[in-house]
This record gives structure tokens, sequence and C-alpha cells, in this order.
């Protein structure tokens, strides 16, 4: 308690160890008790010097004005009453005729009800639409995906069509092939029987080999093996059928 | 303990001369039922108009200073009878003086009331309310006449005036101004002050200038 009266009342007796330090007024110590203290100075104590014979004195106003404005707030006062009146007569006739504020809210919650249901209305009718459409496009997408697929089946029946003709003709071709199995007896046949390409073709198709291609080379070879003059130019000779023999004529 | 000066500090009751209608009346014999008494303030206020009180019944409520009680009494109020008053509110002001006997005719001779305060029944309606009101009607389809210029008026009177309502009247008056200070009778309305005007009037609220009590004092 010692502690609370300390801090509360700088100017009691026991202010000597609060001279030092300015505290604010409304400081508390709230150590022991947790009640705030009361404002100011307990009733007991005698007033400061501050306060004694203070005097509170109102301005003047010049008589005049009081006199004016004494009759004038009666004045004043009856209008403005009245006008109040006024007022509340006029918003009670409002309310009356249907132009309220209570009204105004009836017919705005009304006017809220016709517009959702105007809105459900054309949700629906949008909706309707909106299905149609999609059911359209939806045959539209179906029909175009379709054939899509028919293009590509029959595309691909046509590829294996074709890929059989060819498996089919390469396998047959294949009978042919050389592979390390048969290269052996493929070398021999190709030895056994050279194909010679040396020859000259009329429009007939007649062939002619200059010199006739022989498997085995017979007797000695000539020396001059090309560079081979225009032989029209002179008696054909080494053709596969021998041309028919002058008398005089010797082959090489 | 003697002192040299008395000097009074702060406000006091400078207008008070007399003393306390308890205080008086405790001297007198049968607690003065049947005298007469008046208040400082009316005579200075209507010194040509009679104002008193004549005692019927006293109720002391015998505290050391005489300052509180009831006392019933016949007013008689700037030379109108107001009837039986019970007067307990405002008792701890020494400005009663009581009427001796040899002055009462000179009080109840004395013929001079005060006059009626005529308000008129309506009074002229603000300039923008009008034009606001003409659109109103144009618009609802009604038709606009000049009478609707004048709205009826409703009394805002004081409570420190309530005895004498009924004096306080509303004639049809052929008024026709476009300002209501100029419809108002200002001599009435400042005799209701009496000579004695107060010494400020501060910034009222609109309406009867009622006391609106903030604070609650408990009595003991």
């Amino acid at each position: 308690m010692f502690l609370n009266r300390c801090f509360l009342s700088p100017a009691s007796s026991n202010s000597s160890c609060l001279n030092a330090v300015s505290l604010p007024l409304f400081i508390s110590s709230r150590n022991i008790g947790r009640r705030t203290p009361k404002p100011g100075k307990p009733p007991i104590l005698p007033p400061a010097k501050k306060v004694l014979y203070k005097v509170v004195h109102p301005p003047w106003m010049k008589p005049e004005d009081v006199k004016e404005l004494l009759w004038r707030r009666h004045a004043y006062n009856n209008a403005v009453v009245s006008l109040r009146k006024v007022f509340k007569r006029e918003i009670e006739a409002k309310e009356a005729a249907g132009l309220g504020i209570e009204a105004l809210r009836v017919r705005e919650k009304d006017e809220l009800n016709e517009l959702i249901l105007e809105n459900e209305r054309r949700n629906q009718e949008a909706t309707l639409k909106r299905e149609r459409q999609e059911k359209e496009e939806y045959e539209k997408i179906k029909a175009e995906f379709l054939g899509e697929i028919g293009k590509k089946l029959s595309a691909e029946a046509e590829n294996a069509k074709e890929k059989t003709i060819e498996v089919k003709k390469m396998i047959e071709i294949s009978q042919t092939f050389v592979t390390k199995d048969n290269l052996d007896d493929k070398l021999k046949e190709a030895l056994e029987k050279p194909v010679v390409f040396d020859y000259c073709i009329d429009l007939n198709g007649n062939k002619f080999f200059d010199p006739v291609p022989m498997k085995y080379v017979e007797g000695t070879p000539t020396r001059q093996k090309a560079r081979v003059f225009d032989r029209s130019l002179v008696q054909p000779r080494n053709t596969e059928t021998p041309p028919p023999q002058p008398a005089s004529a010797t082959s090489m | 303990m003697t002192v040299d000066k008395i000097r009074f500090i702060g406000n006091y009751d400078f207008n008070a001369n007399g003393k306390f209608l308890l205080e008086i009346l405790c001297q007198l014999r049968g607690m003065g039922i049947g005298r007469y008494v008046t208040k400082n303030e009316w005579i200075q206020k209507w010194p040509n108009q009679p104002s008193y009180l004549k005692i019927i019944k006293v109720r002391p409520a015998m505290d050391r200073w005489l300052q509180e009680g009831k006392v019933w009494g016949e007013w008689i109020f700037r030379g109108k009878n107001l009837g039986i008053y019970e007067f307990s509110h405002d008792l701890n002001r020494s400005d009663w003086q009581v009427i001796h006997k040899h002055d009462e005719a000179k009080y109840l001779k004395n013929k001079n009331s005060m006059k009626d305060v005529v308000f008129s029944e309506t009074f002229p309606l603000p300039p923008l309310q009008i034009y606001l009101m003409k659109k109103l009607a144009s618009k609802g389809g009604t038709k606009w006449t000049d009478t609707m210029e004048r709205a009826p008026l409703d009394l805002s009177i004081d409570p420190q005036f309530e005895m004498i309502r009924k004096f306080i009247k509303q004639e049809p008056l052929p008024l026709n101004a476009q300002s209501i200070y100029d419809e108002v009778d200002k001599e009435a309305l400042l005799d209701l002050y009496g000579d004695k005007l107060p010494v400020k009037v501060e910034a009222w609220m609109t309406g009867p200038a009622e006391v609106i009590p903030r604070f609650h004092t408990p009595k003991e």
C-alpha cells in the first residue's frame, strides 16, 4: 500500500523520493493489488494552491445581442419544430402513396425475382441451343473421324496388298539369290555358263558377237584384243551364225 | 476568531435579495398559512405586475439550513392566478420576501396583469422547401395554391414558461411575411423575460430548453 501511495500523489508528504523524477499523473503501480487507483487526490487532502479561488467567468455578450437572441430563439425553435412535423407528414404521405422506402424495397425485391426468372429462362434457352449445337458438332466430327479412319484403313489395306505382291515377287526372285550356302554352287555355275555382253544389236533384235565368245580359250589369243576399227567395213567374221563363205575367204 | 476583511470569491447568487422561503415561513405564526410572499426576482423583472404566493400548506424537511421541504400555495404570477402550485425544488435561493400585512392591499388591489403572447397559426415555409413541394405537386398532379406556402405552426415552449402556457396562444393572424422573424411580436416575447434580461444566450439546441441530467447524483 505504501508503494501505491508513493506513486499516486506527487504532492503528498511522501513525495521526497520522487523529487528527482517527473512521473506522469496516471502511473499506477499494480504490483500488490490489481485495482486501478482513484483519480486525483483523496478527498481529505486540501486542494492545491493552483485550483484555489479559481472562478470561471463566462465571457460577456453585448446586451443588444442578448436581447435580439432571446426573442429570435423562440421564433426559430417554433419554426424548426413545425418544419420537422411538416417533413414527417411529407414522408408519411409518400409512404401512404407507395413511394416510401419500404414500398421501394418491396418493388426492388419483386424486380429482382422477375429478373432472376428471366435469367433462368434465358439460361434454359441457351442450354437447349448449346445441346443442339453440340450434337451437330458431335455428328460432324464423328463423320470426319469415321471418314479418316476409313481412309486410313483402306490405305492400309491397299498398302498391304501392294506389299504382299512385292513380297511375293521378292520371294520368287529370292529363289535365285546367292547366299552363303549356295555361293560355291553359284560360282561354279557362273564359271560354267559365262554371259558375254560384248555384242551389238540391231533393230530387229539380232545380236552380233565379234569376237565370238568362247568359254575356254582355244589356241593362242591374238595380241590385239581391243581397238578394233569399224568392222562394218570389213567382211563380217566371227558371228554366231557364220556368214556364207565365199570360195576364197579364210577364217583368221 | 475575528478577521479584518471578508472577501467573497467565486460566483454566488448575487441576484438574490431576501431570505429562504422556509426560513421565513418557520418564523411566522402558523407556518405563514394565509400570508403572502414574493420573490425578489419577480419584483425586479415585472415591477408593475403583482406576483405573489399565498401560502396554503408548508411541510419543511427540517434540515439544518431550512432549504428543503414542500410548500403549497396559490400562485398569482404577473397578475394571473395560476392556481395551487407545489414549491419544492429550488428553495435554496434566498430570494423570498414576506409581504407585510399593511402592504398586502398594494399587491392584491393591483389589477395589472400580463398580456397574452399571441403567435400566428401558420408560418411561411422556406423558399427551397416551397420549390421542392411545387415540383413534387407537379409530378404528382396536384394543384398548387398560395395557402400551401404556409404550414401550421407548432409551438416549442420552454419548461420555465410551463405555468403560463394557457396564456401563450395561437390565432389565425392575417400575416404574410417572408420571414418567420417578421411575424413574431418581439415585445411580447421579451416581456416574458421582464426588465432583467439574462447576461448571455448560449448556442441552443432546437426544442424546449430541457434539463438533461448527465450524472446520477444519489440523494443522501
